[in-house]
C-alpha cells in the first residue's frame, strides 16, 4: 500500500502541500481520439489539502490548459453576484503512486503557488494524518 | 456554458425527484439523456454517447448543497 509522507520546516506557515500531476480522464482522452482531437498532456501542480473544503477546486488556467469541457455545473452566490455559474471538470489525479479520480470545480484562485484546493470530496478516498509537532503529514488509502 | 442544461434540470426536478432522488441525472440540451446511480457512470457515459462536448452531471435533490466550499478567508485562495 503506497503511503505519502511529508515533512516541512513550518506546517503552520505552509499547510499540507502536494505535488500533483493531473490528467484528463480515460473517458474523455477516448472521446478526443474518436472526435479525431489531441489528448492533451498532463500537467504538474500544486495543491493544497483543505479539510475545510467541502469540494475540490481547480485554477480556472490549469483547465484552460487542459482544454477541458465542463461534465457539471452550480450556481454559487458570492459577495458580489448571485446565481454566479461554475463549472465542474473530471480528472484523475497521481502523486508518490497514489492515485485518484475526482470532480474539481473550476475557479480564479488568488493564490499564484496553489494551483489546486483538495477538499473532503476527494479526501473522502484517503486516510489523512497530520502532526503539528512533527511539521509532517501523511496520506494513504 | 450549459444555461440550458440548467434550465432543463430545474424544470424536470420535481418529476425526477419522486422517482430517482440520489441519483444522477445526464443532461444534453435540454434532454434528459439517462439516470445513474453513480456520479462517475454518469459522466463515463456521456462521453462515450456525446463525445467531448460540455454536458451535465447533476445529483438530483430537493436542493443544492450549499454554496461556499472554501474554508479560511476568500482572500486566501478562490477570487469568488
Amino acid at each position: 500500500m503506497p503511503i505519502f509522507n511529508a515533512h516541512t520546516t513550518d506546517l503552520q506557515a505552509t499547510g499540507p502541500v502536494i505535488d500533483l500531476r493531473l490528467t484528463i480522464s480515460t473517458a474523455a482522452a477516448e472521446a478526443m481520439r474518436r472526435g479525431g482531437e489531441k489528448v492533451p498532456a498532463p500537467v504538474d501542480i500544486r495543491a493544497l489539502i483543505d479539510t475545510g473544503a467541502s469540494r475540490s477546486i481547480l485554477k480556472d488556467e490549469i483547465i484552460e490548459k487542459l482544454g477541458l469541457l465542463p461534465v457539471g455545473a452550480l450556481r454559487m452566490d458570492t459577495t458580489a453576484l448571485t446565481g454566479l455559474p461554475c463549472y465542474e471538470y473530471l480528472l484523475e489525479g497521481s502523486f508518490h503512486g497514489l492515485t485518484f479520480t475526482g470532480v474539481f470545480i473550476g475557479a480564479p484562485l488568488r493564490n499564484q503557488e496553489i494551483q489546486a484546493l483538495i477538499g473532503r470530496d476527494i479526501l473522502s478516498h484517503f486516510v489523512l494524518t497530520y502532526s503539528g509537532p512533527d511539521n509532517s503529514f501523511s496520506l494513504y488509502c | 456554458m450549459l444555461d440550458k442544461e440548467l434550465t432543463a434540470f430545474d424544470n424536470l426536478r420535481t418529476g425526477m425527484l419522486s422517482r430517482d432522488e440520489g441519483k444522477y441525472a445526464l443532461l444534453y440540451g435540454d434532454k434528459l439523456i439517462e439516470v445513474f446511480n453513480s456520479r462517475l457512470d454518469a459522466i463515463n457515459h456521456g462521453y462515450h454517447e456525446l463525445g467531448n462536448v460540455a454536458f451535465l452531471v447533476k445529483k438530483i435533490v430537493r436542493e443544492d448543497p450549499a454554496s461556499s466550499f472554501f474554508s479560511g478567508k476568500e482572500d486566501d485562495h478562490a477570487d469568488l
